[in-house]
């Protein structure tokens, strides 16, 4: 550099200055421009695309499995079933349907195949029901083996694509979610690296004119300086309140949704032995894994969501054990060789009664997950907020330092002319 | 001025054909038609192991008269089964006129189910102290080895293989294969059926049959005969297969059907017991004596079977001692 500074001649050297600080300046403003542009694309991402599309992944799983068990316990019910089940059944349907096209809007090629395989056969399992209600009515066991074909289509076909969905989802989410916490380093490196060299220019320049401070560098060497501050601020709030929703959100939204299935594979089960009158055999030990599973997850739940979501998730732990003890007790009828007693305590519909548990669960746990999924995107909508102005801002700023460079450096080689 | 027009429309349509092409193929999409659970198709046919020849209809006789209920013999297994307070009976909840659940009451029902209730009546003085337990065909032996059950009543053949490993009660309804078939469809026998499948239940003595015809047909097996139906019923399969008074009891449920074809082979049904408690066995056929000489029997056939025509004699006993 100083073999360089000496060959040249001073107004050329003052014109290379220049350039490059010039130089620097926009790839500074362009650098974050183009950071603050993506990140705040993924935040929109997250609240508008990623977000909904594992909360509409949830709700799909759920509302297939949750009718799954309902046709199972509309069966065991004596005579037509009740109309309360046979509304939940429809309701169930209803909302899959609802939940589909909100997967369909977003959906990459992988996802794409899955829906197909939603959409060509919940019509098919639907069907299925309906068959096997008819045959019910008309007293005959038909209806029962069209119940259970339609049982399995949603158990081993429709609920795993569910499943999937829900999974691709989360990752899709988990991606934007990571992308936008990052520390942005290309800004912290390029920000440091044109203040430095503002700071040279200066020194350099203070030597040669004798002159202490040169207005238009100063001011630039601000501006670099707010540029710089302002980004990392801004994204790194950004950064903050997106990495909250994972941690408070999203990983708490994955615990509690596998929680819900946990609970709705129980469910099934446990209605499914006794439409089977397979006493407690490998259906029953299906549900007690599954319940297993459901009180793990929810303490896992219980630690990783923030103190406010707490309540709700013991709330689900007691309604969890509540269900367990009254299962208990209808197991111990079916095993004493009491079945429609069994059944009778499965069907019942008053408040203390065992579907009565399972619905309070199920309320409790997707009232806490529909709190996670509020943080998730309430936090990356902050995240957004935080960035708000700032990409008006940098071109300003950016065209501010540019000029600011050529205002300092124009009279110094205006004075070799 | 007529070939450029010809031209013109030739190249829309050929423009035409090239942007459809490319989005979604929905014409060529093909409905998937769902199975029940559990299918084997086509199904694997055990080769039957050596047993030797036997009388498959000959049981145990029945010790002197029926002990009073709620009387059995000290150290018996009736003592025991009395002491525990409820018979436990392997049976078919899916056997329509068999033993099925009445959806009004959510109770089990049929034929077998009231046989099932005479030996519960006989043990305790009450047909109701009784647990029913649904298990699948090829479930039958299992149960009754482990002890799970204290019997099956659930249309179990008697055959000299099988005496190898459970032992029966006395026949107590007479059946042979033939086949049930769409109405229309055509087939009347098994010779119409060279290549196409036919369904019968997993472990059944059914599936050997269908197997061994020598129009060679493809056996399908299912976990229960009601599932065969289905699959008839959506048209994945041709024909059913198993015991006559079955296959009215699926007839019973869709008029579209019709039972036809030779009787394909002789299937006495009994109850199957353990072969560690031949005292329950000679119990057993002593009520069966009782059922069959007291009218028990034929009111039940016709309460149930009518469809089968007017009640036969009920089987005769065949006693090897």
């Amino acid at each position: 550099m100083p073999r360089l500074t000496r060959r040249l001649v001073t107004p050329d050297l003052y014109r290379l200055i220049a350039a490059t600080l010039v130089v620097l300046g926009l790839a500074l403003g362009g650098t974050a421009l183009a950071t603050v542009h993506h990140r705040s694309g993924l935040t929109r991402d997250i609240t508008g695309v990623s977000g909904p599309l594992s909360v509409s992944a949830q709700e799909l799983y759920r509302s297939l499995s949750d009718a799954d068990a309902t046709a199972a316990n509309a069966f065991l019910a004596n005579g037509a079933e009740p109309a309360a089940l046979r509304q939940r059944y429809l309701d169930d349907l209803a909302q899959a349907g609802a939940a589909l096209t909100v997967a369909a809007r977003d959906a990459d090629d992988a996802d794409t195949a899955r829906l197909a395989v939603l959409t060509d056969q919940l019509p098919v399992y639907s069907g299925l029901v309906e068959t096997a209600r008819s045959y019910n009515r008309l007293g005959v066991p038909l209806g029962g083996a069209y119940l259970r074909e339609a049982s399995a289509l949603m158990r081993q076909t429709l609920l795993p694509q569910a499943q999937a969905l829900f999974e691709s989802a989360q990752g899709r989410l988990g991606g934007a979610q990571r992308d936008a916490a990052g520390l942005p380093w290309p800004i912290l490196l390029l920000g440091l690296l044109a203040v430095a060299a503002l700071l040279t220019a200066q020194v350099l320049l203070a030597r040669r004119t004798n002159r202490v401070f040169n207005v238009g560098l100063v001011a630039a060497s601000l501006v670099a300086l707010i540029m710089l501050a302002w980004s990392a601020v801004a994204l790194g709030a950004a950064a903050t309140r997106v990495e909250a929703g994972r941690q408070e959100g999203s990983k708490v939204v994955t615990t509690l949704a596998t929680a819900r299935r946990a609970a709705l594979q129980a469910r099934a089960d446990e209605a499914l032995t006794l439409v089977a009158r397979a006493g407690s055999g490998a259906m029953e030990n299906d549900y007690d894994v599954a319940m297993r599973d459901l009180a793990g997850l929810l303490g896992a739940a219980a630690v990783q969501a923030p103190e406010a979501d707490r309540k709700l998730i013991r709330q689900a732990r007691e309604h969890a054990s509540r269900w367990q003890k009254l299962h208990d007790g209808m197991r111990e009828l079916d095993d004493k060789g009491d079945y429609l007693a069994a059944v009778a305590k499965a069907t019942a519909t008053g408040p203390a009664d065992l579907p009565a548990a399972f619905s309070e669960l199920d309320s409790a746990v997707s009232a806490a997950l529909a709190v996670a999924n509020e943080r998730v995107a309430r936090q990356a909508g902050n995240g957004g907020r935080a960035l708000t102005g700032l990409e008006i801002a940098l071109l300003l700023l950016t065209a501010g330092l540019t000029a600011a460079v050529i205002l300092g450096f124009r009279p110094r080689i205006g004075e070799y002319r | 001025m007529k070939r450029p027009v010809a031209l013109l429309v030739l190249l829309t349509l050929l423009a035409g054909c090239g942007s459809e092409a490319r989005p979604q193929p929905t014409g060529g999409v093909r409905a998937v038609v769902p199975l029940p659970e559990n299918v084997q198709d086509p199904a694997e046919v055990p080769s039957p192991p050596p047993a030797p020849n036997c009388t498959p209809r000959a049981s145990l006789r029945p010790t002197g008269t029926l002990p009073a209920p709620g009387r059995m013999p000290a150290g018996s297994t009736m003592a025991k089964i009395a002491a525990r307070g409820r018979l436990i009976v392997g049976v078919d909840q899916n056997a329509y006129l068999f033993g099925f659940r009445d959806p009004a009451t959510g109770d089990l029902v049929g034929f077998e189910i009231d046989m099932a209730r005479a030996v519960a009546k006989a043990i305790f003085g009450d047909p109701g102290k009784i647990q029913f337990q649904a298990i699948t065909t090829a479930d039958r032996i299992r149960v009754i080895q482990q002890g799970s059950v204290d019997m099956v009543v659930r249309t179990m053949t008697m055959t000299c293989e099988r005496w190898q490993q459970v032992s029966f009660s006395t026949e107590y309804l007479a059946s042979h294969q033939r086949l049930l078939v769409r109405r229309g469809s055509g087939i009347r026998e098994f010779s119409d059926l060279g290549g196409r499948k036919v369904c019968a239940t997993r472990g059944s003595t059914s599936i050997r049959t269908i197997a061994a015809q020598p129009s060679k047909p493809i056996p399908v097996a299912t976990d229960s005969t009601l599932d065969c139906l289905v699959m008839l019923q959506q048209g994945q399969v041709d024909a059913v297969s198993t015991i006559d008074v079955l296959l009215a009891g699926l007839a019973a449920q869709d008029p579209s059907t019709e039972v036809t074809g030779a009787r394909s082979s002789d299937e006495p049904a009994g109850i199957g017991i353990s072969k560690d408690s031949p005292d329950l066995v000679r119990f057993v056929n002593g009520v069966l004596e009782k059922v069959r000489s007291d009218g028990t029997w034929t009111r039940s056939y016709q309460r149930w079977l009518s469809a089968l025509g007017p009640a036969p004699q009920p089987p005769a006993p065949v006693y090897r001692d």
